[in-house]
């Protein structure tokens, strides 16, 4: 019996040196920078929609709507003074939500087109009122207006022409 | 395990310094439109749609034929004949696509009618309506009178001119 206790005593003696590890510990730093997002959102409907307005298509013209709702045509009798359509620039929304301005770049399409059914007319040369280059955004909200060329091609059929056009802000 | 560790925090450290090189986008998704419409024609036929001013002696002075046709003036001078007076009629050929659209009628310049040499002036050409409101018609009317200047010492005969009218819309 004697000899059997004391191989259970080294047993445990055994265990209890295995519980103890040796350790050792080291304070790690992290850390991250975190901005509140920029966004640009177009402002839809007549008030926000890039609209070259009536005109006639007898001959070729191209019809430029600047960045402030202002048109010309390369052929001014080709222009209609609709007053139910009138030409408009295109209108966005840029937010900055965080607490400082920030500088970015806002990048236009080089083209894009409107089209009505089988019908596409060229839209290019896209202009902006922001700074080129880079530019500072405020906090909170901020207007930019795109004004761009719509390519009228001689008897384009007569109808509604519709499209889309992308602008991205980078920041 | 220190060693370890800081391999660990350096790879961190680098993605974290990658990120903010990276540039972030943010995309407005705008919408682009434009109406062509087609083109409004002004026609007038010279046999059927002229402005008339009908007979008189020679003498008459100021003889005025409104936009209705009717005639008034002439000091005496107006005969009725089989040459009705009439105001001119004028035609706004146009497609379906433009109904609604509002045309404006510019001031009409003066003009002359003519007989050989001999020259009388035409003025005060007036629409009937300055501004036409078009339909789903292929077509909308509007008339335009007008003054005939002095005929005295004038020489008897049938005189005829043209005047323009342009439209904007």
């Amino acid at each position: 019996m004697k000899h059997l206790l004391s191989l259970t005593a080294i047993a445990l003696c055994f265990c209890a040196t295995q519980a103890m590890a040796a350790s050792d510990s080291a304070t790690g730093n992290s850390k991250a920078k975190i901005i509140a997002p920029v966004t640009i959102t177009a402002v839809t409907g007549a008030s926000g929609d890039l609209n070259f307005g009536t005109m006639l298509s007898s001959s070729a013209h191209v019809v430029t709507v600047d960045n402030a709702n202002g048109r010309t045509s390369t052929v001014s009798s080709m222009l209609v003074d609709d007053s139910a359509n009138a030409p408009h620039s295109g209108v966005f929304t840029v937010n900055n939500g965080g607490s400082a301005a920030v500088t970015a770049t806002l990048a236009l399409p080089s083209s894009a087109t409107v089209s009505n059914g089988t019908d596409t007319l060229t839209v290019n040369n896209f202009t902006s009122n922001f700074p080129t280059g880079s530019g500072n955004i405020n906090t909170g909200d901020t207007t930019v207006m795109v004004g761009a060329d719509l390519n009228v091609t001689a008897n384009a059929s007569s109808g509604d022409y519709t499209g889309t056009y992308n602008v991205t802000l980078s920041y | 395990m220190k060693n370890l560790s800081l391999l660990s925090l350096t790879a961190i450290a680098a993605c974290m310094v990658a990120n903010h090189a990276m540039a972030v986008d943010s995309t407005g998704h705008g919408y682009a439109k434009a109406k062509l419409v087609s083109a409004v024609e002004v026609q007038s036929d010279s046999s059927t749609d002229a402005l008339n001013f009908g007979t008189m002696s020679i003498g008459a002075s100021g003889v005025v034929v409104n936009h209705a046709g009717q005639r008034s003036g002439g000091d005496g001078y107006l005969i009725n004949d089989g040459n009705t007076p009439q105001a001119a009629r004028i035609k706004l050929a146009h497609q379906p696509d433009v109904a609604g659209q509002v045309v404006t009628v510019n001031q009409i310049p003066n003009t002359t009618i003519t007989d050989g040499s001999a020259t009388i002036p035409v003025t005060t050409l007036t629409p009937s309506s300055t501004t036409t409101t078009l339909t789903t018609a292929t077509h909308d009317d509007f008339t335009v009178g007008g003054t005939l200047g002095d005929t005295t010492n004038k020489p008897g005969g049938e005189y005829s001119g043209s005047f323009d009218v342009t439209v904007s819309y």
